[in-house]
């Protein structure tokens, strides 16, 4: 996947029994839902590089911030399994604070160079967390597969 | 919270504690707990408990709050959760369903021996990976539009019978008879429906499955024999999947939309996944409209499924299905609310049970059960690992007395799944199934890793509780030998 390489953020899951945990951060909000989406792909996704060759934009809106990271997926996996869509490169810009436009660009699955590894049914608001400190914004949610 | 320790628990008999209203404010009522000495510490050690305890802050909640013994950490609630709220003044909360509504197993009879099976078995499960699609977002070889899919939300399994997929006698030998009255499309959106449209009549991934597998042993004859698996080396066939994107899309939004609603907002819990509306309101009848719809693409699914099975096996063994004995034993959901009557301190009240990775087990005698089976009780499948046991059960008056009607759905994990990938290597997977006995086919095989035996409890220790308990009572053991994967 394509990256800023000037990014400061990242992600990584953490276990849970029968599930998947997901954490993302970054130096800002904007940062943060980026990495969540690419730590959503790189669960479902196991090798085959991703390129950006369709441009989509993705319009997310929810009742509060942290329902914005489960609207965010869900948009995720509803065009990953109705299209096929993966991104390689996402770009955010929050509109207020309960809505963000994604700039995406990617393509959809070719099954001869992705390998999808598990499949993300959902997401949930289980121990669902945003939170702020000095370093940025840090993401936590906990997806069923 | 990591939840309660040993000393909070209160221990009722043999197999049931209980995690009194005192370990935190806000229960309603007691949680109660089926494990053995054995297992509680397996299930201390990992989070389910708290979870159960936040399930009693539920209002309307009846009795008791309560975990089978292969309970495990869930969202909301815990992965083998009960709990019956009243309809008058009750709630129904999406996240005690969950987001695979009607994830559930079928289980079809043949009468085809271990001994018929060997030398074919691998050209079986050839010819099963070819006809039943599986794995993520897989497609499946039905297309639905958006009128079509409809008719399945609404009628289930009957609509794929009626579409000449399956035999009339499959809709007597599931539970609502493979439909849920009262689904109403119009309360599904856009969304969930496209998602379902490609994916009827698919596995999907994670712990789905079809499974072929042999009589093991037989506990209790006179039951194994009405549910035609009397004969010891007799092979039946497993169907687990549920309600695909489907019932995924329907979870989603109602949680969504409960988050909006007022009479939501209004009751506190401890944990958003808990989000719930009262039974009586318009939010909460449509959640259960939407819910049966979800439930109803999954009996369809297993009933499609259950089709290509006899297509596929009779392909292979060169003549009908009908003569194969492929006959449908009984078909049980394991994530599912549901309207019924239970008998709670002497007095018979209606009550919304809510099954999240556990199986009704209704006694002998009960009205809903088919003629077939009045007098041995419903059936009741419990699926183990795909290396060691499975378990044919059936319900009983312990149940109805003691746990709305319900018992144990699985094993229940031992391992999260990044730790049994970390633990078991998928390569070596296959050939270790293979020295058990058991020949695979999985569409990606890093989900063998997630999927070992080793990452779930035993089933016969789990077994050996609900048994003990009487709230299921086990007829027959099955054992693997040929295991389908998404």
């Amino acid at each position: 996947m394509l990256r800023d390489p000037k990014s400061t953020g990242g992600h990584r899951t953490f276990d849970h029994t029968a599930d998947v945990g997901l954490e993302a951060w970054g130096a800002t909000l904007e940062q943060a839902l980026a990495e969540v989406g690419f730590g959503f792909q790189s669960i479902m996704l196991g090798d085959g590089l991703v390129r950006p060759m369709q441009s989509r934009t993705f319009s997310v809106w929810a009742a509060d911030e942290e329902a914005l990271v489960v609207a965010w997926l869900s948009d995720l996996i509803f065009a990953f399994e109705t299209e096929g869509w993966l991104s390689a490169t996402i770009e955010i810009s929050v509109t207020s604070a309960t809505s963000f436009l994604a700039f995406c660009r990617g393509e959809p699955l070719d099954e001869t160079r992705h390998e999808v590894a598990v499949g993300v049914k959902a997401v949930s608001y289980h121990e669902l967390l945003v939170q702020r400190d000095d370093s940025g914004v840090r993401l936590r949610v906990i997806l069923d597969v | 919270m990591s939840g309660p320790d040993a000393a909070q628990l209160e221990r009722i008999d043999e197999f049931r504690w209980r995690i009194p209203t005192s370990y935190k404010c806000g229960m309603r009522v007691p949680g109660v707990i089926y494990s053995s000495d054995e297992l509680l510490p397996k299930v201390l050690s990992d989070r389910p408990l708290d979870q159960l305890a936040n399930v009693t802050f539920l209002p309307g909640i009846i009795s008791h709050a309560l975990a089978m013994p292969d309970v495990h950490w869930g969202y909301g609630f815990p992965v083998g959760g009960v709990a019956a709220t009243d309809v008058q003044d009750g709630v129904v909360s999406p996240g005690g369903i969950g987001f695979d509504i009607n994830c559930g197993v079928r289980l079809i009879r043949t009468g085809l021996t271990e001994e018929d099976l060997k030398p074919k078995i691998e050209r079986v499960l050839d010819a099963l990976f070819r006809a039943v699609p599986a794995g993520m977002g897989t497609q499946g070889r039905l297309r639905l539009n958006t009128t079509t899919i409809d008719g399945v939300l609404r009628r289930g399994a009957r609509w794929v019978v009626d579409h000449g997929l399956g035999w009339s006698e499959d809709l007597e030998v599931a539970e609502e008879s493979g439909a849920l009255d009262g689904a109403d499309p119009s309360v599904v959106s856009a969304r969930a429906k496209e998602r379902g449209a490609t994916q009827l009549g698919t596995l999907g991934s994670g712990n789905h499955f079809l499974e072929l597998q042999v009589v093991d042993e037989v506990f209790d004859p006179m039951a194994a024999n009405r549910l035609g698996i009397g004969e010891r080396g007799a092979i039946v066939i497993f169907v687990h999947t549920g309600s695909r994107g489907c019932g995924h899309q329907i979870c989603q939004d109602y949680l969504q939309s409960f988050a909006q609603a007022p009479v939501s907002q209004a009751i506190e819990l401890p944990d958003r996944q808990l989000a719930c509306a009262p039974l009586r309101s318009a939010e909460g009848r449509a959640y259960l409209a939407a819910m049966a719809c979800g439930a109803n693409f999954a009996w369809a699914n297993r009933q499609v499924i259950t089709h290509w099975t006899r297509e596929a096996l009779s392909g292979v063994f060169g003549c009908s299905a009908e003569d194969l004995g492929m006959d449908v034993v009984y078909d049980v959901a394991h994530n599912i609310a549901k309207i019924e009557e239970h008998v709670v301190d002497g007095v018979a009240r209606r009550v919304c049970v809510h099954r999240k990775g556990a199986t009704r087990a209704f006694s002998p005698g009960h009205p809903e059960l088919p003629a077939k089976y009045r007098d041995v009780g419903q059936p009741v499948f419990i699926p183990g690992d795909m290396g060691r046991a499975s378990f044919v059960a059936v319900g009983t008056s312990g149940a109805m007395e003691q746990s709305f009607g319900s018992t144990c759905h699985g094993a229940g994990r031992a391992l999260s799944r990044s730790a049994a990938r970390r633990k078991l290597r998928a390569v070596d997977m296959v050939e270790r199934l293979r020295s058990m006995g058991v020949s695979v086919r999985a569409r990606n095989t890093r989900v063998l890793s997630e999927e070992a035996p080793d990452a779930y409890k035993n089933v016969a220790d789990v077994t050996a509780i609900t048994h003990g308990a009487g709230i299921s009572r086990n007829v027959a053991r099955l054992r693997p030998v040929g295991v389908i994967k998404g």
